[in-house]
């Protein structure tokens, strides 16, 4: 068989091992052959799209979030910042020259401090606690919204993200509540856009993790003391 | 001094940890862009990028392992894998669709192997289209994905069944030619073809439009 019939079945990555050789070969040396096989390759990759479809239960996207947060966490050390690596992401943000000889002078001038540097990456690596995700689900007011709230396990700040919620008139907004043993504080207000999107950072009085639950509410723009309209969001800790 | 350098140390500290939250609507963003936050561990765009291709994974890989369990370990896996190695994806050699479902795909086939199961492989798990109907509930997130979806189930419903057949083996469950062959009973030469004229007429059809 001549290596332009086997193409289809090397983009699918059927062939047999020995064939698999042959047709790389031949690949190495043919610009033409390398061209018809990335018009198979595209069929390749097109062939998903008539899969089938099957949805995902609906709790597979909040496992992955908190394994994805999970092994943030692990391998955090591996992403605390060397020294040299700063200086490296600074030239990486096109720094000018100048700009990188003021830093060296004020490394320089900070040469007492490179303790406190590795200070800072000390703290850094042992804050490297698994980040904390609550999945929120509507109440019967809003059925469709969704929300993540995610947080370091240690941390005063977190950020929330909803999804399917419905877009409020301007005098009104929605109010995040932080719940503990009865007592709501207020976590902030937010709007969403139109197609029921919206997002809040969130800086809590103490860490978030050690509150037990959270909800939503529609209030008057600005936010409320205590909840007063119809709670859209809630889950817990 | 000691009690401010401890403060300068944990507010800095606290700054590098926690992700950062700009005011970004995820929604609106391309998928490259979407890779690269991604890249930069911002969770918003990873949650994102499952909504948008949560759904596409889970089918490929449930139509590989025919098992909700097995499809779902999977899923997560690919996700996982976006989170970690985002800052490897590169926009100009392929679309993130396409490296999702790639990984997606060689994990199920991974899967398989390493379960030692195969299915009995006679399941065509694909969804073609008659001339009259379209996909109004795709796993395309955009109207572009959405025609591409329409196309290419429109070509495979034009296939015979024994060809669609040996593409789904091939393509879902990783079966070689010659597995292909012993599965169904069939000659290699047989195989070849299908596989062959298969491929050649969805070329031709995707080719044009």
């Amino acid at each position: 068989m001549h290596v332009q019939d086997l193409l289809p079945a090397y983009a699918l990555g059927i062939l047999d091992a020995e064939e698999t050789a042959r047709v790389a070969e031949h690949l190495a040396s043919c610009a033409t052959c390398r061209a018809e096989l990335a018009s198979y390759e595209e069929v390749v990759d097109t062939l998903p799209l008539a899969a089938r479809e099957v949805a995902p239960p609906p709790h597979l996207k909040q496992r992955i979030m908190q394994a994805a947060m999970a092994g943030q966490a692990v391998t955090s050390p591996q992403q605390t910042p060397s020294l040299g690596q700063w200086l490296r992401d600074l030239f990486a943000w096109r720094v000018p020259a100048w700009g990188v000889a003021m830093v060296a002078v004020i490394l320089l001038l900070a040469g007492g401090n490179l303790a406190l540097w590795q200070q800072l990456r000390q703290a850094r690596t042992t804050v490297s606690t698994p980040m904390r995700i609550v999945a929120l689900s509507g109440t019967e007011t809003a059925p469709a919204a969704t929300g993540l709230l995610i947080f370091d396990q240690e941390g005063f700040v977190g950020t929330l993200v909803v999804d399917g919620m419905p877009p409020l008139d301007h005098e009104h907004q929605y109010q995040l509540w932080l719940i503990e043993n009865g007592r709501r504080d207020n976590g902030g207000v937010f709007s969403v856009e139109a197609d029921g999107y919206g997002w809040l950072q969130i800086r809590g009085e103490k860490p978030l993790s050690s509150y037990q639950a959270f909800g939503i509410t529609v209030e008057p723009a600005g936010g409320s003391p205590g909840p007063t309209g119809p709670k859209m969001l809630g889950g817990e800790l | 001094m000691a009690t401010f350098a401890l403060c300068a140390s944990v507010a800095i500290s606290r700054r590098l940890i926690v992700p950062t939250a700009s005011p970004v609507n995820y929604r609106q963003l391309d998928d490259a862009t979407l890779m690269q936050l991604i890249a930069r561990r911002e969770a918003g765009a990873l949650s994102e990028l499952y909504d948008r291709y949560g759904r596409l994974v889970y089918t490929v890989a449930y139509n590989a392992v025919a098992d909700s369990e097995g499809a779902e370990e999977i899923t997560q896996e690919v996700f996982i894998q976006a989170w970690q190695n985002a800052h490897t994806y590169r926009s100009d050699r392929s679309k993130v669709a396409t490296w999702l479902t790639s990984i997606t795909r060689y994990r199920s086939i991974d899967f398989l192997r390493r379960r030692k199961v195969r299915h009995h492989g006679r399941h065509v798990p694909w969804d073609t289209l008659g001339d009259a109907v379209h996909a109004q509930d795709g796993v395309g997130e955009t109207v572009e994905q959405r025609l591409q979806q329409d196309r290419v189930r429109r070509a495979l419903g034009t296939l015979p069944p024994e060809q669609q057949q040996v593409l789904a083996l091939a393509y879902f469950q990783g079966y070689s030619q010659r597995e292909i062959a012993e599965l169904l009973d069939l000659p290699l030469g047989t195989v070849k073809t299908r596989v062959r004229l298969a491929m050649q007429k969805l070329r031709q059809m995707l080719n044009e439009g």
